[in-house]
């Protein structure tokens, strides 16, 4: 039996999609079976990130709606045979699928998947709903950034009162040379805010936005948000790996840091 | 006088009746009385108005106009008057079809159109008689599904679906998702300015865009365009699979001649 896991955030644009299609993409690695469904109808980013859009033929509102199987629906992954992709429907909206057949459709793929990767639109309306119906787990995304923190904030008691178990936090695109200035939140002051348990943090890297472009996650590559999104998936694992170390990342931020200054 | 005064109503329009044989003045009360009974039928739309069955002059026109706006809410777009004398000719043609007879030229342009898909639909299925004609770009979560061929005058873009169980045509970047021949047409075909889709559904066949090579997407773009150079693409259905090929001679005659 499976674990459904929701990715939210509230905000908008820190990294939800990303992150699903990074933390996808490194389970896989660790050779389980993942199942990534894009909830967000109407606008729907999950394929383009995972460069499976041109494989659509069928989508979450087909199978919720019954015109198609399961199967038919999910696409495999170009590069892992366990992980696959139910992509969300572009000309629909929210209130094409309730949380009722969401949850429905979550336990049906946990029999068969190891994990249940919902990544959810932003907003706490319908598409949130949804998205949540099913979950065992959350993980909530955030940036250190005020506002991006203020929404989480909101997330994290909505998640409360819909009685999801356990939300874990993904400091993203964190920029350790202005936390050192001084000029941005540390993980440390996000997680005073928000007191949730953080299960890993990923530093700003240009590497996820070629990739990003590519279609290519890269969980488990040598770049340093690949690295932090391959840390996260063991924690989610439960294995115990500690926080890349703020003297090794400052280490390699010096290093990166040095490479653009000499360019 | 039971039905001096005769309404009927077109999509985007009525047809007036009026009786050539009464006086003007007995026919006036008859209109008043036909547009205050159906004032609620008719609403307040705008509507053309074609007055047939009577030859009537400018005054008599403005009359009836003013009729119609004082006993009823619709406001009359374009007033059409029609020549009995053609009329005469057009009752005389429908008589004649009943002998299956090679109709003349005097003919209203309704029945034009009819005549003419008669004649289509023998040539075959592969373009359907009619196609429905959309302008302007069809962006992402938009679609088009029409029973008729389609033709886009515009770009269809990437999450942008158009279906058709004819043909598509699209004047533009194709760059989104066509499906032709949904109803299992094999003969349809796709057709774009610049075809660089998604996806391609003919019938039974798929074709999806070849994975894109490594490196940012945008600049492989960049470079594979040269608008000026590039010629208008088709796809269709050869053995089984969806083929890409320059539009061209070769394609019309291969494709339509072989029908």
């Amino acid at each position: 039996m499976g674990e459904v896991i929701v990715v939210t955030s509230g905000k908008g644009g820190v990294g939800k999609t990303t992150t699903t299609a990074n933390i996808g993409t490194g389970l896989a690695k660790l050779n389980k079976k993942v199942v990534l469904i894009d909830t967000d109808i109407g606008l729907r980013n999950l394929d383009v990130v995972m460069g499976l859009e041109n494989r659509i033929v069928y989508n979450l509102v087909d199978v919720v709606e019954g015109s198609c199987k399961v199967k038919q629906a999910m696409i495999r992954d170009k590069r892992f045979d366990n992980l696959f992709l139910l992509p969300a429907a572009q000309t629909k909206d929210k209130t094409s699928v309730t949380p009722d057949q969401m949850k429905k459709l979550a336990e049906e793929l946990k029999a068969e998947f190891d994990y249940v990767i919902m990544d959810c639109p932003a907003g706490i309306e319908q598409g949130f709903k949804n998205a949540i119906a099913g979950a065992e787990r959350a993980i909530v995304v955030t940036t250190p950034e005020v506002s991006a923190v203020r929404d989480a904030d909101r997330i994290i008691g909505l998640l409360e009162a819909n009685e999801i178990g356990k939300t874990q936090l993904i400091v993203n695109r964190l920029r350790p040379d202005m936390v050192k200035r001084g000029d941005m939140m540390s993980a440390e002051d996000v997680i005073d805010i928000l007191a949730v348990d953080l299960v890993g943090v990923v530093p700003d890297d240009e590497s996820i936005v070629v990739a990003t472009n590519n279609g290519e996650p890269l969980a488990g590559d040598s770049s340093l948000a690949g690295q932090a999104y391959m840390n996260i998936c063991r924690r989610i694992l439960g294995e115990s790996v500690p926080l890349l170390s703020l003297d090794d990342k400052k280490g390699l931020f010096k290093a990166l840091a040095g490479v653009f200054r000499k360019s | 006088m039971v039905n001096s005064v005769n309404l009927k109503g077109t999509s985007s329009g009525m047809i007036l009746e009026l009786d050539p044989e009464i006086s003007f003045d007995e026919l006036k009360g008859d209109i008043a009385n036909k547009f205050k009974e159906n004032k609620n039928f008719l609403g307040s739309s705008m509507m053309g108005l074609l007055i047939k069955g009577r030859t009537i002059d400018d005054s008599e026109e403005e009359e009836i106009l003013k009729l119609i706006s004082d006993n009823c809410n619709i406001k009359i777009s374009c007033v059409l008057k029609e020549d009995p004398d053609l009329d005469k000719i057009f009752l005389g043609y429908v008589s004649n079809t009943e002998n299956k007879e090679i109709p003349n030229k005097e003919l209203d342009s309704e029945n034009k159109v009819e005549l003419a898909t008669e004649a289509d639909s023998e040539v075959g299925d592969l373009l359907p008689n009619s196609a429905f004609i959309y302008s302007g770009n069809l962006r992402s979560g938009q679609s088009i599904s029409d029973r008729r061929s389609v033709v886009v005058m515009g770009d269809v873009k990437p999450g942008a679906t158009v279906t058709s169980d004819g043909s598509i045509f699209v004047l533009g970047a194709l760059r989104g998702s066509a499906f032709a021949g949904a109803s299992g047409d094999e003969k349809a075909f796709v057709f774009a300015l610049d075809l660089d889709p998604l996806q391609i559904r003919i019938s039974n066949a798929i074709a999806i865009s070849p994975d894109s090579e490594k490196g940012p997407k945008l600049k492989v773009r960049r470079f594979r365009k040269k608008p000026d150079e590039k010629a208008s693409e088709v796809a269709y259905i050869l053995d089984g699979h969806v083929v890409k090929d320059s539009y061209g001679l070769s394609f019309l005659r291969n494709h339509l001649g072989a029908k």
